[in-house]
């Protein structure tokens, strides 16, 4: 993928994300329900992987660390990704460098090793299980 | 590599690369070897059309993108709901040209 591919569809992703935080946290606050953007959910009605993680993520910004967790875990790696990406993308393009790429090249290459993919897809995995568990109150 | 091996290669693989790359893949079959034309037509290429359905049937995991090779935005669209469903419907229009991208990308690796 181009440099130039990779910032465009990063940072209108990231931007989104952000947006789709600050508004679900102020629904959130009213103690509305958020809409629900899971296709996988919406077709199925059993939670994705990650579903549950803006959740988690509002119970961070609040404090609820544990409530987090019980949420969805990988709250606590969407947060800080979704924070720093447009900033990253921004710095890059208004100093001109490119760190940001060779970092996504670095990682894509470190993701390309089998075992890694594999022990990443297997947390993810197991993660849901448990979510499934608890959602379908098998545990 | 002669000119009837190199047309016969753009006749059969033409669905795989960007249309206007073809004229540049022939150029260069043309300059190869003999002897690397067995491994290029071994290469598996990816078809776009197929990932198009991958991506729609399996977008949302991010599917699509660890198929062609990109594992850091898979494991990107797995974590965060496939991009909030918006980045599975991008990828719905992304997915055919950076399939072909990616097949370009084996076949210079060889032809280089």
């Amino acid at each position: 993928m181009t440099r130039k591919n990779l910032y465009f569809l990063a940072l209108f992703l990231g931007l989104a994300g952000q947006i789709w935080i600050v508004y679900s946290y102020k629904k959130l606050e009213r103690q509305e329900e958020a809409f629900n953007t899971c296709i996988f959910r919406r077709v199925t009605g059993l939670p994705c992987p990650s579903c549950g993680t803006v959740h988690s993520i509002v119970s961070i910004v609040h404090g609820n660390f544990r409530q987090a967790l019980n949420e969805n875990p990988l709250g606590y790696l969407g947060f800080p990704i979704v924070l720093i990406i447009p900033w990253w993308i921004l710095a890059d393009l208004a100093f001109g460098r490119e760190s940001f790429y060779n970092f996504y090249l670095r990682s894509n290459k470190f993701l390309n090793h089998r075992w890694v993919l594999f022990s990443i897809l297997s947390v993810i995995f197991l993660l849901w299980l448990f979510k499934l568990g608890h959602f379908l109150h098998w545990i | 590599m002669d000119a009837q091996k190199a047309d016969m290669f753009i006749m059969t693989h033409s669905k795989f690369f960007e249309p206007h790359l073809l004229p540049a893949i022939r150029e260069k079959l043309l300059q190869t070897d003999d002897s690397k034309f067995m491994m290029i037509q071994s290469i598996t290429y990816r078809e776009p059309v197929l990932m198009l359905i991958i991506s729609i049937l399996g977008g949302h995991f991010g599917i699509d993108r660890f198929i062609i090779g990109d594992m850091g935005l898979g494991v990107a669209k797995l974590l965060t709901c496939g991009g909030l469903g918006i980045w599975t419907i991008v990828d719905w229009f992304l997915i055919m040209e950076r399939t072909k991208e990616v097949n370009f990308e084996k076949l210079r690796l060889l032809l280089a």
